[in-house]
């Protein structure tokens, strides 16, 4: 039987033909939404006067920086379900329908060598903007430099250019300003951090996670929390690991994983003692720290040490112990610290506890009636005693490091009198 | 007529041409009162590639101080199209008799730019310069 096709039917199968083919856009140029556990940061540009490979060409540099998968920690430190996952769309102008147009950041293609630039900082969330791209550009990852301002972020160098500075332009805002010679020069140092970031002085530098992307959803006032913490609800013991890589610098783009708990084994040197009796005594101390979940820089801490010197002339002799335990706060107020791209961290510690001090008299003597005798006498007696200072740890890697050294003032108040006592430590500790 | 020569050319001019990202070329121009003229021509963070001295005529001070008059500098506003970032921008300063004034071009030019670029590089033509961004 033959079958004959009415008008509705061929209008229907038209308009599904059209849905099929039409793509569906996020609604403006930078958009930052979330998905599940995920977030996910997504760029439309649109090329006009765009020549046969411009869209491939873009396409290809985004898709070098921004395939970006970057993992949000757990409240424990561990890894979940969650990511911060980036990807870049690029079309040409012309093949836009009148209503998709404004969905796009509009990029206006210019022949030869030039300087590219965009019309102005982008906002995430909200409308899009535009700019002038060069088809022969310095290196192409200059586009990623130019669509992270069309992500929001603005430069990160500093520039001592003399009429940049009396435009009164501040990149870093870090009250640092530019040296002499810098300024002579006419450069464009990185503001400190961001040596290493395509927002800094050098645009072929990768995308970062930490820097970049981190700072775009802190734009768009981060869908998942205010923290970067991946949410209970999508977090599970994971044992396997996953490798992420970035592509375009070849590093694993990682936020904050390392555990909450931190064992410090020192040797150590004590001064104890005032002005008027004091000596120089060597020792072990051992701390352990909790790191709270929610606020992973403050944690609370347990210090035990042991200290003692020895002095003697003759057959006299004398021993000194000294066994402090305290217990507090400790702090660590650089981001730095739980960012496993930096080597170094910093923190501060305030305890407080009790000093148990020892001292043993030792002599040796002839009997009138021949032989010897040793004659001994101990005392002890406590204090109270407090402990502020601070550690340098050198990271090794997430699970070990180097104390470097650490410095507290630890006083007792023995006999009445305040002994001003300091401690330096230095050894390793181990994260889990 | 020398009295008044030597007084419309009492000026001094200080320009930046070029790259406003970290990135490009950059020249930049200074002439003094006395019309001696330098040239340093570079790239951003990589220094000064190519430098010129010399002094400019009488006539050509005076060329340059009336295109400031015609473009009526002092009334500029300082910064055009300032929320463009990176691409190229000219930036001018001016002094005459004890004021000055700077004006900025980010990424556009204007009537005003064209003119005063268009004069300078007339100048400049013998000795090879163009001043462009």
């Amino acid at each position: 039987m033959k079958k004959m096709y009415t008008p509705a039917l061929f209008i229907s199968l038209s308009l599904g033909m059209v849905t099929s083919y039409a793509q569906s856009y996020e609604p403006q140029g930078t958009t930052v939404k979330k998905v599940g556990c995920n977030v996910m940061l997504i760029l439309q540009v649109a090329l006009e006067n765009d020549s046969t490979g411009d869209v491939a060409n873009i396409q290809a540099a985004l898709d070098g920086c921004f395939s970006l998968t970057c993992d949000l920690p757990c409240a424990n430190g561990k890894k979940g379900r969650c990511a911060v996952i980036t990807k870049a769309v690029v079309v040409s102008w012309s093949s836009l329908g009148a209503a998709d147009r404004s969905k796009f950041h509009h990029i206006n293609m210019l022949s030869g060598q030039g300087v590219s630039f965009v019309n102005s900082v982008g906002v995430p969330n909200e409308t899009s903007t535009g700019g002038s791209w060069y088809r022969n550009e310095y290196s192409p990852k200059v586009y990623c430099h130019e669509t992270m301002h069309l992500a929001g972020l603005k430069d990160h160098y500093r520039d001592c250019r003399a009429n940049r500075l009396a435009l009164g332009v501040d990149n870093c805002k870090d009250g640092d300003t530019c040296t002499a010679a810098q300024k002579a020069a006419g450069a464009c140092p990185a503001c400190h951090g961001y040596e290493d970031d395509l927002m800094g002085t050098d645009v072929t530098k990768a995308v970062d996670c930490n820097m970049d992307i981190i700072e775009v959803l802190r734009l768009a006032n981060n869908p998942l929390n205010p923290e970067f913490i991946c949410p209970d609800s999508c977090c599970e013991e994971v044992h396997r690991t996953v490798s992420l890589t970035n592509p375009s610098s070849g590093t694993v783009p990682k936020l904050y994983t390392g555990g909450l708990n931190e064992i410090d084994l020192l040797g150590s040197f004590m001064h104890f003692g005032d002005k008027d009796f004091h000596y120089n005594s060597w020792g072990f101390s051992g701390e352990y720290t909790r790191y709270c979940g929610n606020h992973p820089r403050i944690g609370a801490t347990f210090d035990a040490g042991y200290y003692w010197y020895s002095e003697g002339q003759g057959d006299f002799k004398q021993n000194y112990g000294q066994l402090n335990l305290t217990a507090g706060i400790t702090w660590r107020p650089c981001r730095d610290a739980l960012d496993p791209a930096k080597k170094f961290a910093f923190s501060t510690h305030a305890l407080a506890g009790i000093s148990i001090y020892s001292e043993k008299y030792t002599s040796v003597g002839s009997n009138p009636t021949g032989g010897t005798y040793t004659y001994s006498q101990t005392s002890t007696t406590k204090s109270f005693t407090i402990n502020v200072g601070a550690a340098l740890d050198w990271k090794l890697s997430s699970s070990f490091k180097i104390r470097l050294p650490q410095v507290d003032y630890t006083p007792t108040f023995f006999y009445k009198g305040t002994q001003n006592n300091y401690r330096l430590s230095a050894g390793v500790g181990y994260n889990f | 007529m020398a009295i008044t020569a030597s007084a419309q050319t009492n000026f001094s001019m200080k320009l930046y041409a070029g790259s406003n990202a970290s990135w490009g070329k950059s020249q930049y121009l200074s002439i003094d009162p006395q019309g001696h003229l330098r040239y340093d021509q570079g790239e951003v963070n990589k220094g000064i590639k190519d430098s010129l001295a010399f002094m400019l005529t009488t006539s050509q001070m005076a060329q340059l101080h009336d295109v400031i008059n015609t473009i009526r500098f002092f009334s500029l506003d300082k910064t055009y199209n300032a929320q463009s970032l990176d691409g190229t921008r000219l930036s001018v300063e001016v002094s005459i008799a004890g004021k000055t004034h700077t004006v900025h071009w980010i990424n556009i030019h204007t009537r005003e730019s064209e003119l005063l670029l268009d004069n300078l590089n007339l100048t400049l033509k013998s000795k090879g310069i163009v001043i462009h961004y």
